[in-house]
C-alpha cells in the first residue's frame, strides 16, 4: 500500500539514514523512537511537508513525486493534535479543507461529529487536546482516506482519552482497507493496538516487523554483577547496578545462558537498544 | 476527471482558503488606507505603502496558524501555494489602488488649486508609479518570502526599500527637471496623454515583474523544507 526506499536528509548534527520500510493495508503500524531518533523528519519527508535529500516513496501503486496531488487525496495526515486556525470554528475550517478532497462526504462529517461529540461551532483553540486528535480524525475518516498518518496524535492525552484514541485506529482498520501509521513515544499504547511495529534509532530504522516477532525474537537476562560479562559482547543494551545486571539479547544469543530471563514488553526493547553498551 | 481540471479545482479550493480563511477581513481593511490620496498636501505614497504592513502582519497570522505548513499536507502542488499567496498580494494592492483612485477623485474637491505641494498629484502618473512600486515591491518580497515559506520580516523590509527608493526617484525627476513637473504633476491641464502612457507601462511593468517574482518563488519553494 506505501512504501518508503531509501530516504534520505541530511541536517547539522542530524541524518535520516536511508530509511526504507512498507506498510500494509488493514493494520495499524506504530512507529516508535525516541525523542529526536526522527520519527517526525520520517513523516513529514515522505509526504513532501520536508524535502528529502534522496529516496523514493510509492503509494497505491503510484510514484509519490509524479502523483503528490493524487496520492495525498487518499491519505491523512496529521501532526500531533488539529493546531491550525485556532481562532475559526471548527465547521468554518472543516468547509475550507473540504474543498480539497474530491470525495468528502459532508453526511460523514456531520457523523463523526456526533460520534466524537465535537461542537462544530466551537472554536478550534476551545478544543481540549483529545477534542483536537478526534476533530483531526473527523476530517480525516470524511475525505475517504485510505491510509491515516499521525504524529504523536497521543502525546499530552489522559489514559481514557488514548484508550479512545486506540479503539478509534481500531475500528479505522477493521474493514481491511485502511491503514494507521502512527508515531508515538508511548509504547505501552502500541502493546494494546499495534500490529507493525517500525523502530528509528538516530536516524536509522533499527526494527521493523510485527510486534509479536519482534517481542518474541528478544529476552531480558537478569544475573549478579559479576557474570554481566559473559553478556557483555551479544547483549543490545545493559543496565547495571552495584549488586546486578539486566540486559536485552536476541533470543538465539540468550538460549544457551543458564541467568533468569523474562519476556520484554515495547518500552523494554526501545530502553534497551536505545543505550546500547552505556549503563 | 482531466488533469486541468482538477488542477484548476484545486488552486480554487487554495484560493478560497488563502483569501477567506488564512486572511481575516481586518487586513483588507487596511487598503482602506489608499483614500489618503484625499488628504491635501500630503505624501500621498505613505497611503500605499501601508500595503507593506498588511502583508506583513498577515504574514504574521499565517504563522501563527501554521498555514503553509498546512497547505502542504493538503493535496496541492507547490507550485499553487505559491500562486495563490501571490493572488493574495495581487488582491490587496488592486484594493488598495481602488481606494487610492477613490481618494483622488475627493481630492478634487479638497485640494487645493496648486495641487499636491509636497509631492505627486494623485493623477495617471502617481497611478503608474504606484503600480511600478508594487512590481518592485513584490519582485523583492515574494520570493523573499518563499525562501523559507514563513519568514517574512527581511523581504518585507527590502521591497519597502525599493518601493521608497522607486517613488522617490520619480519625486526627484519631477522636482528637479522643471518640463517633467509641468507634464507629470498636475491634475488638469494638458498631457494626459503622456501621463496615461506613465500608467499603462506602470500596469505592464506591476505585470511582469508580479509574474517573474511568482516563478522564482515556485522554483525556490520547490526546495524548501518546512
Amino acid at each position: 500500500m506505501f512504501e518508503v526506499e531509501n530516504l534520505t536528509k541530511k541536517y547539522d548534527g542530524f541524518t535520516l539514514d536511508g530509511v526504507s520500510f512498507k506498510i500494509e493495508r488493514g493494520y495499524i503500524t506504530g512507529f516508535i523512537g525516541a525523542n529526536g531518533a526522527g520519527k517526525s523528519t520520517t513523516l513529514r519527508s515522505m509526504l513532501g511537508v520536508i524535502k528529502p535529500d534522496s529516496g523514493k516513496v510509492r503509494a497505491f501503486g503510484l510514484d509519490f513525486e509524479k502523483n503528490e496531488q493524487e496520492i495525498k487525496n487518499r491519505i491523512a495526515f496529521s501532526s500531533g493534535a488539529f493546531d491550525y486556525y485556532s481562532h475559526e470554528r471548527a465547521d468554518r475550517v472543516a468547509k475550507y479543507y473540504s474543498n480539497f478532497f474530491a470525495k468528502w462526504d459532508n453526511e460523514k462529517y456531520e457523523h463523526y461529529k456526533k460520534v466524537f461529540s465535537l461542537d462544530g461551532k466551537k472554536k478550534v483553540r476551545d478544543f481540549s487536546a483529545g477534542m483536537k486528535v478526534k476533530f483531526s480524525l473527523a476530517l480525516a475518516l470524511s475525505h475517504g482516506a485510505e491510509l491515516f498518518v499521525f504524529d504523536e496524535p497521543t502525546s499530552g492525552l489522559d489514559p481514557i482519552a488514548r484508550d479512545e484514541m486506540l479503539t478509534i485506529f481500531q475500528d479505522i482498520v477493521a474493514d481491511g482497507q485502511k491503514s494507521v501509521l502512527y508515531s508515538t513515544h508511548i509504547t505501552s499504547d502500541l502493546d494494546k493496538c499495534a500490529d507493525y511495529i517500525l523502530f528509528i534509532h538516530e536516524g536509522k530504522i533499527i526494527l521493523d516487523g510485527t510486534k509479536e516477532d519482534i517481542i518474541s525474537e528478544h529476552t531480558i537476562v537478569y544475573g549478579e554483577k559479576e557474570q554481566a560479562a559473559t553478556v557483555k559482547e551479544k547483549a543490545i543494551g545493559i543496565k547495571e547496578n552495584a549488586y546486578s545486571f539486566s540486559a536485552l539479547m536476541k533470543k538465539s544469543d540468550a538460549h544457551s545462558l543458564s541467568l533468569t530471563q523474562e519476556i520484554p514488553n515495547l518500552e523494554d526493547i526501545m530502553v534497551y537498544y536505545s543505550k546500547g553498551g552505556k549503563r | 476527471m482531466s488533469k486541468n481540471l482538477k488542477r484548476r479545482g484545486t488552486l480554487c479550493a487554495i484560493l478560497k482558503k488563502e483569501l477567506f480563511l488564512a486572511t481575516p477581513l481586518p487586513f483588507y481593511l487596511f487598503a482602506l488606507l489608499g483614500l489618503m490620496t484625499a488628504i491635501p498636501s500630503y505624501p500621498i505614497i505613505v497611503g500605499i505603502g501601508y500595503v507593506a504592513l498588511a502583508i506583513f502582519n498577515s504574514d504574521g497570522f499565517r504563522r501563527s496558524n501554521r498555514d503553509v505548513e498546512f497547505t502542504c499536507t493538503l493535496p496541492v502542488e507547490r507550485k499553487d501555494v505559491v500562486t495563490s499567496k501571490t493572488i493574495f498580494v495581487v488582491v490587496i494592492e488592486l484594493l488598495t489602488l481602488v481606494f487610492g483612485v477613490v481618494g483622488a477623485l475627493l481630492s478634487v474637491f479638497l485640494s487645493s488649486p496648486n495641487g499636491n505641494v509636497v509631492g505627486l498629484d494623485p493623477n495617471l502618473t502617481f497611478f503608474g508609479v504606484a503600480f511600478s512600486c508594487f512590481g518592485v515591491f513584490n519582485i523583492c518580497y515574494i520570493p523573499g518570502y518563499f525562501k523559507t515559506g514563513y519568514k517574512s520580516g527581511i523581504p518585507v523590509l527590502k521591497g519597502t526599500i525599493a518601493l521608497l527608493l522607486v517613488y522617490s526617484l520619480v519625486e526627484t525627476a519631477v522636482n528637479v527637471v522643471p518640463r517633467f513637473n509641468v507634464i507629470f504633476d498636475s491634475l488638469w491641464g494638458d498631457f494626459v496623454f503622456a501621463r496615461a502612457i506613465v500608467l499603462v507601462v506602470g500596469v505592464i511593468a506591476y505585470i511582469i515583474l508580479t509574474v517573474v517574482a511568482n516563478r522564482i518563488a515556485q522554483k525556490r519553494f520547490e526546495k524548501v523544507s518546512l
